[in-house]
């Protein structure tokens, strides 16, 4: 078992095999050995953590992901299973949070879910849309805009 | 550019007026051009100059004859003191005039992009931009500020500010995995998401993307009907090759010539049939127009329909689960620059034809050749 204390003070045991999917954690546990005590995150909330561990108690016994040349493998936002799908169904703090956490613990497969939901957030939305999504406002003086209209018209003729 | 040419034809403009019938008298002249110590003599032989100048534009030319005999007289070598003096004022103007268009030119373009635009340190003079250099500018002088979005609710907090860039480009990569329309109108949202979108990782990536082998479960399915020979695996270190030829990712990813999910390509063919027609005296001749139909999907699936009907009212029902009886289902392949499409035709015994196609990079890119 691994302990795991998230960053105000909560602790979380986990099994060994849930926690490694954490590379942060697997490459803590290979340098360091296993100890009794707790392995601090400093950057993730215990709601969030929570979260986390319940993605990886979930997803103990997937393969590993394929890591070498990870760039040239597109992936796509619109092939999310089930179970993740309900799972990843929060409010957009705690989906900001999450993709942060798994940002800082190094767990590929659930970066890859979280921005797939953010990209699904922003398809077949307009500009406007988009901020009325994120809360911002429009932020160009109109000369900008005109260019980046003119930049981006690849990207509305069909 | 617009300033440059506005400002070549006030120039012109100027530089016709000074040529008009010489309302000048000498002093003016002189006075002008900054020469000041002339003696007498050939300050009267200017006068008879530019008075014999000014009968030649009015078409007096023997009243210029008389004139120009005088000032020659008073003055041998007049003509290229006039000469001297009148290019000695042009070039001052001329350079004065140019230096303020290009201080004008600069500082509307400063104007343009909202202040934090900076100059061209020895690049005044190049006002040839292309519109990518100007982006380019404006979004390097962007990324020199703390972006941060602003928020439409102020009582709410602008979650997406917590998110670094990396992660942002890492979302796009999702997104324009599916749909690069998406990206567009991403960028377009404010100003940090627009310097976001143009990270060389997103569009390394769609290059990428763009070139990988299409599969899924429908591609598979496809497969199994249709004979394919097996898949070659993409070349990636091509591509970095050919990168070489653009300018960036981003260029490349615009420039380069790939297959769109976006639309249907449609090859319109007309042929001639002879008729025929009784009572009359001529042979009428019918011509048959007919469309040859073709879209991609991106999961490898392809889907050919050769139609009479109009594109306007026949493209809506082309998609994978049509009722439509003659469209024909297959796979399409990469291979290199060439595009080929096996398709069953399920009405002819489970023919199976064979299409290869050259993508090109033009805006309706496609080039159909059929085997």
């Amino acid at each position: 078992m691994v302990k795991l204390q998230s960053s105000d003070n909560e602790e979380f045991e986990v099994g060994k095999n849930v926690a490694v999917q954490s590379v942060l954690i697997k490459n803590l546990l290979e340098d360091l050995g296993e100890s009794e005590e707790a392995i601090p995150l400093p950057n993730v909330t215990g709601k969030v953590l929570k979260k986390v561990i319940e993605y990886c108690e979930h997803h103990k016994d997937d393969p590993p992901p394929l890591r070498d040349d990870y760039d040239d493998v597109p992936k796509r936002s619109d092939d999310i299973e089930p179970w993740d799908e309900k799972f990843i169904k929060v409010d957009q703090e705690l989906l900001f949070e999450i993709l942060l956490a798994s940002n800082y613990m190094d767990i590929k497969p659930l970066l890859d879910l979280g921005c797939k939901t953010v990209a699904n957030m922003i398809r077949g939305k307009t500009p406007d849309e988009i901020r009325k999504a994120f809360n911002i406002v429009d932020d160009f003086t109109p000369e900008e805009k005109e260019q980046i209209r003119k930049e981006n018209e690849w990207a509305e003729d069909r | 550019m617009e300033e440059l040419d506005k400002f070549r034809e006030q120039w012109l403009e100027e530089v016709r007026t000074r040529h008009e019938p010489a309302t000048q008298t000498a002093s003016e002249l002189l006075s002008m051009s900054g020469v000041g110590s002339m003696d007498a003599n050939t300050q009267t032989a200017l006068s008879h100059y530019l008075q014999a100048t000014a009968y030649e534009h009015e078409g007096r030319l023997g009243e210029a004859l008389g004139s120009y005999r005088k000032a020659f007289r008073h003055c041998a070598t007049i003509d290229s003191i006039y000469r001297q003096i009148t290019q000695g004022r042009d070039g001052a103007h001329a350079q004065a005039q140019l230096a303020k268009a290009e201080q004008n030119i600069a500082d509307k373009r400063r104007q343009e992009s909202g202040g934090f635009l900076f100059r061209h340190e020895a690049g005044a003079r190049e006002v040839d931009d292309t519109r990518i250099d100007v982006m380019a500018e404006l979004v390097s002088g962007l990324k020199k500020m703390e972006l941060q979005c602003v928020p439409g609710n102020a009582n709410r907090p602008v979650l997406v500010d917590r998110l670094p860039d990396d992660l942002l480009v890492h979302v796009l990569k999702m997104a324009g995995a599916v749909d690069v329309q998406i990206v567009g109108r991403f960028a377009a949202a404010c100003k940090r998401f627009a310097v976001v979108s143009r990270d060389a990782r997103l569009w390394k990536f769609m290059n990428c993307a763009a070139q990988r082998q299409p599969t899924g479960e429908r591609f598979q399915a496809a497969c199994s009907s249709v004979s394919v020979p097996a898949e070659e695996p993409v070349d990636t270190y091509s591509l970095y090759r050919e990168a070489q030829a653009y300018d960036g990712w981003l260029d490349m990813f615009l420039r380069r010539a790939r297959v769109r999910f976006d639309g249907i390509y449609i090859s319109t063919c007309h042929y001639l049939r002879p008729s025929s027609a009784e009572n009359t005296w001529t042979t009428p001749v019918m011509l048959v127009t007919y469309y040859r139909y073709l879209r991609f999907f991106r999961d490898g699936t392809c889907l050919k329909l050769l139609s009479t009907t109009e594109p306007a009212k026949i493209v809506r029902s082309i998609f994978w689960a049509t009722r439509e009886r003659r469209v024909q289902r297959g796979v399409w392949r990469l291979d290199g620059r060439d595009v080929v499409a096996y398709t069953q035709d399920k009405e002819r015994d489970g023919l199976t034809f064979c299409l290869e196609l050259e993508v090109r990079s033009t805006r309706d890119s496609q080039e159909q050749q059929l085997q």
